[in-house]
């Protein structure tokens, strides 16, 4: 079976190994994760000196702060955001000529909102309250356009303009940038979120109820991923669907419905957001999208007010809230916030496969908080931790296969931790190897997670997941499970669960 | 390492990183690869145009899901790890690099460490080394000059062996001795063995992760 | 009847002649199995099938309010199974070639163009499944190259083999390839594994590069498309996906007259491809002979011109094409319109018309009716390369093929 073909990975082992890289392969690690490129010859050989000098700290200590300071930490620092909120425009990093964008696009506020973050290490809160933008336009004599007219139709600009400063001059097809700032009490400003590049990429639609922003929001700053599609096929769908090609013929009376009425008579026919399975995700995003109905051609001067809602272990979280600024800013004071933030930052810079205990994750969110929330600090103290500075060594093949298993049984948590109903599903992190602490234990979890899924008969008698659920467990999906069952279901360490 | 998870397209998983599928030790990404070469072949030395075949300078649809780019629709890299696509596009690369190395004027090639070429210089004018490169054997060099050639770019490429031995795939002796087999065997140029070297260098795991 | 008693026809002047003997062909000696290859062909932006596959034929014309309609009726093509809109003239010479599916319900309402294109290009609308092409390699084939792609591959994050056609077609290899020195023996990466990969084929790499340099010399535009067939012919790859994206079709405003005009240009392209294909030998038949090639788009445009002149996104009927050495020509299924005072959606559209469970005829009823989906083309045209529709997963299995679109 091709997927099960795994060759071994380089991988972190266990914290209690406690080599430390050399030097020269520790400055190495710094410059292509800082910096995206291998370290000069020049800087091995500096390096090389330093240690003769016995100043080997203070130079790595100087090389950690020059890198950060430099264009390309804030290249890949940007591209990395930019793929986190999944909004990485279509162009290069690099040009041939001058090493940077190919073709010039004008910058929007959301790209100079996150060059101001990562460029002069401002809160990362500021992705969520930032109440100043600056953009890029190029002067249209037909009225205001791009950013200018989103932002532009909050401050009233037809006539005058109402702005901070103008920062360059057009003139001859060259853009202007100028800078708007908000009131830091406006609740109607919020970050990224109230950027055209954030509305346009999540649009808004009659029947999508702003969900596809509230699940976007939720998935970046909450780390909390949900999934949408076309609903399965039901046969209530299906009823639908034909009522949709063979209408009661002919119906007099909708030609003559309001727009009102026919786009309620549509809502209602959105499965989507009546499933059952659906709700777990919309009692969520349901209230969040109600703040969030915005154009990505011009911002509104109406609060529209919604509530951040969730779940989480051991309480719920719901939190009115008057208009989007509001819900970004509690979205910033909220634990999850800031776990998320920090492993998004421990993916980046050290390995979302390294493992941490919960004191070693307090700790990080410690520095993360002590920094500021600011990036340089926090990605500075990555990067000299004991975690980074471990030499790569080979997983086992059980390690690979119990990772890659709880990567498919993750689907599975996905969607029941939300859920109400099945208390013990709930709870049950299927992730979180080994399955109790007892052979007995793990072998009854074993047994109900195989007979569930099928995990035998490829799912032809499965009862998990649900037959109309939007996931179903590819071919390759089932082979690695009975192969890592028929391993002995090995937890991380490779150790068998059940003999 | 294969990721089996299967999201769905409109929300996706969050698991992508700006590289290929991400774990503690993560390939450099699809514009890191590119910047990466450029710097090292050429340095602060601007870019000569129409010379380095495009694919080799910007992302663009012909390479992107060769190198892997991380799409934006799914957050997730289109290939989770360097497959034969990506050795191929390497080797259009370094050998585009290489192909401009010899046409340029850089006497001083960076490829060539100061003691081989002190050593060159003894019998051959240095305006002449490029065309020496171009015509002299391999297996005409002296051992030690041979040994240099390996060496040099080894540590240029990977700095010191234990930088290399670190990551567990190969001892570094073992790895520039299986090269040194493999050029003696052959009846190349200087210049073709250099272009095998760095062909092999710069496709290892060693100089593409951290 | 098979598909080379049949060629046409009525339109392009040439009657009787198989594919194969309707261009000279280039020979090479094929590393491949004597197997199917498979290419998807993406029509992106949403087709008006009523300048296409299922045209307005009728006498009588609707209400322009309803229905705009910009040909004649002695504009349409005239095939052995009826008639088709002007945009497919390019593909005279394949008409009586091709399976036209018509009425593929993709969603009851407008959901914009990602969804009903990854379901058009996949079968699965919940993004279960990574494009058809690199699915298949990824599950059944598994060659070398895997998949040879023109697009953007969707990927619902399987490792999948894909190769650029571009890229493929300016392979330089040369004589690095004897250079590559693979050296672990026991540990090794996902890097070494590739490398020896392409070790191990590289007696097909060199012979498709043999046929790249001789496509290049005959003709020094050769490019993707050739690609494709050197990949296929020298046992690199078995499946490929055709993406026509320099075609705009989204014609929200202005879309009579420009829609026709581009879309007859993606036809043409379709032809083209259609065209090398037969003139490609293999093993004594052509390469086309050998293909079954499936053509889709996200969905169809809407009956009625808007206030800008234009055809929104209609997905509540759409068509497909197929072609192959199993499938069956001609045309099934139908799109019917639900004017504007009948419809709930405050506008008119083409609606899928449900076929017949038995018979797969066109029926306005439900009761033993059947709604033909994505799900339904992509099973048939498994169905047509010999493969059941579980290959594509538990989920997939059993999903209802098309027979009468199968010889």
């Amino acid at each position: 079976m091709r997927a099960l073909l795994i060759f071994s990975i380089f991988i972190f082992a266990q914290l209690s190994y406690a080599q430390t890289i050399s030097n020269q392969a520790y400055l190495g690690k710094l410059s292509k994760s800082l910096r995206g490129i291998p370290i000069s010859f020049q800087e091995r050989q500096e390096l090389a000196q330093a240690e003769i000098t016995n100043s080997v700290d203070i130079y790595i200590d100087q090389k950690i702060h020059e890198y950060m300071k430099g264009g390309l930490f804030q290249i890949k620092m940007k591209t990395l955001v930019d793929e986190h909120f999944r909004l990485r425009a279509n162009q290069n990093p690099f040009n041939v000529s001058q090493g940077y964008d190919n073709s010039y696009t004008l910058k929007t506020a959301y790209d100079f909102l996150v060059e101001n973050i990562i460029g002069e290490n401002k809160s990362w809160d500021n992705f969520l309250v930032a109440k100043k933008y600056t953009y890029e336009f190029f002067k249209n004599p037909n009225g205001l356009d791009g950013d200018q007219a989103f932002y532009g139709t909050l401050l009233n600009w037809q006539a005058s303009y109402d702005l901070v400063s103008e920062l360059n001059g057009g003139g001859s097809g060259r853009p202007i940038s100028e800078t708007v700032e908000f009131d830091p009490q406006d609740m109607r400003i919020a970050g990224v979120i109230t950027t055209s590049r954030f509305l346009d990429r999540y649009q808004n639609t009659a029947l999508n109820k702003n969900r596809r922003r509230a699940a976007a929001i939720f998935r970046s700053f909450l780390c909390d991923d949900m999934v949408a599609a076309i609903p399965a096929k039901t046969n209530d769908s299906e009823n639908k669907d034909f009522d949709t090609l063979l209408p009661a013929a002919p119906n007099a009376q909708a030609g003559g419905k309001s727009e009102d009425q026919l786009r309620r008579e549509l809502r209602k026919s959105d499965p989507h957001g009546t499933l059952p399975g659906c709700m777990a995700c919309h009692s969520k995003l349901d209230p969040m999208g109600r703040t969030l109905g915005l154009s990505p051609f011009g911002l509104s001067d109406q609060l529209s007010a919604g509530a951040l809602v969730y779940k989480t272990s051991g309480h719920s979280v719901n939190i009115p809230v008057r208009g989007v600024g509001e819900l970004a800013e509690k979205i910033t004071q909220q634990k999850e916030y800031l776990d998320c933030q920090v492993n998004l930052f421990w993916k980046w810079y050290v390995g979302q496969d390294v493992p941490k205990t919960e004191v070693r994750h307090n700790e990080l969110v410690a520095a993360f908080e002590k920094g500021g929330r600011r990036p340089w600090d926090f990605v500075a103290y990555l990067v000299q931790t004991s975690e980074f500075k471990k030499p790569p060594v080979l997983l086992t093949e059980s390690q690979i296969l119990a990772r890659n298993a709880a990567k498919i049984l993750k689907r599975c948590y996905d969607c029941h931790k939300d859920q109400y109903e099945n208390l013990e599903m709930q709870e049950w992190d299927l992730t979180d190897l080994p399955y109790g602490t007892t052979p007995q234990a793990r072998a009854y979890a074993i047994n109900q997670l195989s007979s569930a899924l099928d995990i035998k008969g490829n799912g032809a008698k499965k009862y998990m997941p649900p037959k109309d659920s939007l996931w179903q467990l590819s071919t390759d999906q089932y082979d690695t499970l009975k192969k890592w069952i028929q391993e002995g279901a090995p937890d991380y360490s490779g150790q068998r669960q059940i003999p | 390492m294969r990721t089996l998870i299967v999201f769905l397209i409109l929300f996706q998983g969050s698991l992508g990183l700006a590289s290929f599928d991400s774990n503690a030790r993560r390939y450099m990404s699809y514009y890191e690869v590119i910047a990466s070469l450029r710097e090292f072949f050429l340095g602060s030395t601007s870019l000569p145009t129409g010379v380095i075949s495009s694919t080799c300078l910007v992302v663009d649809a012909d390479n992107k899901a060769d190198l892997g780019y991380n799409s934006p629709a799914t957050g997730e890299p289109i290939t989770a790890a360097p497959n034969s696509n990506y050795i191929r596009w390497m080797s259009t690369c370094v050998g585009s690099y290489m192909s401009y190395l010899k046409m340029s004027s850089i006497k001083d090639s960076r490829l060539l460490s100061e003691t081989t070429k002190k050593e060159l210089f003894k019998t051959i004018d240095p305006n002449a080394l490029l065309v020496w490169l171009d015509i002299t054997e391999y297996n005409s060099l002296p051992e030690s000059v041979k040994n240099d050639l390996v060496e040099f770019t080894f540590n240029l490429v990977f700095g010191p062996d234990d930088v290399f031995n670190q990551f567990g795939l190969m001892d570094a002796k073992l790895y520039r001795a299986k090269i040194r087999n493999h050029l003696d065997a052959q009846k190349y140029t200087v210049f073709k063995a250099l272009s095998v070297i760095m062909l092999n260098y710069l496709n290892r795991d060693e100089f593409l992760s951290y | 009847m098979n598909r080379r008693d049949f060629l046409t026809g009525m339109s392009a002047g040439v009657s009787f002649l198989t594919l194969s003997s309707l261009f000279p062909r280039l020979a090479f000696a094929a590393n491949g199995m004597d197997e199917n290859f498979f290419v998807l062909i993406y029509i992106p932006a949403g087709w008006d099938t009523s300048l296409s596959m299922s045209p307005w034929v009728s006498e009588t014309r609707p209400q322009e309010s309803d229905y705009f309609i910009e040909y004649r009726k002695d504009e349409l093509i005239k095939t052995s199974y009826g008639l088709v809109g002007p945009a497919l003239a390019p593909l005279a010479r394949y008409l009586e070639n091709i399976r036209i599916i018509n009425g593929v319900f993709m969603n009851a309402t407008e959901v914009g163009h990602t969804s009903p294109s990854v379901y058009a290009m996949t079968g699965s609308g919940q993004g279960g499944l990574s494009t058809l092409s690199a699915e298949l390699d990824y599950n059944v084939m598994k060659m070398p190259f895997g998949t040879i792609t023109s697009g953007q591959i969707i990927n619902n994050g399987k490792a999948l083999n894909v190769m650029s056609a571009d890229s493929l077609a300016r392979l330089e290899i040369g004589s690095l390839m004897d250079d590559l020195i693979v050296s672990e023996s026991q540990k090794s990466t996902e890097l070494t594994r590739s490398k020896v990969n392409l070790l191990r084929y590289q007696d097909r790499i060199r012979n498709f590069k043999k046929m790249m340099d001789a496509f290049k010399g005959k003709n020094p535009q050769a490019g993707s498309d050739e690609a494709i067939m050197g990949a296929f012919v020298s046992g690199l790859s078995k499946t490929a996906f055709v993406n026509m994206f320099s075609y705009e079709l989204d014609t929200h405003s202005s879309h009579p007259g420009t829609h026709l005009k581009t879309l007859s240009e993606a036809f043409q392209k379709v032809a083209n491809l259609f065209d090398k294909f037969a003139s490609m030998d293999y093993k004594g038949t052509s390469l086309l002979d050998k293909t079954t090639f499936m053509i889709v788009s996200e969905f169809t445009r809407t009956p009625a011109l808007n206030t800008s002149r234009g055809k929104d996104h209609n997905p509540q009927g759409n068509s497909a094409i197929l072609m192959g050495p199993k499938i069956k020509p001609g045309m099934m299924g139908d799109l019917h319109l639900v004017d504007r005072a009948t419809s709930l959606l405050g506008a008119p559209y083409l609606a899928a018309t449900p076929i017949d469970k038995i018979t797969e005829q066109p029926v306005m009823r439900r009761q033993d009716a059947l709604i033909i989906r994505p799900e339904n083309v992509v099973a048939t045209a498994l169905a047509a390369i010999d493969l059941n529709a579980d290959v594509l997963g538990a989920s997939f299995a059993g999903t209802r093929v098309l027979k009468t679109a199968l010889k």
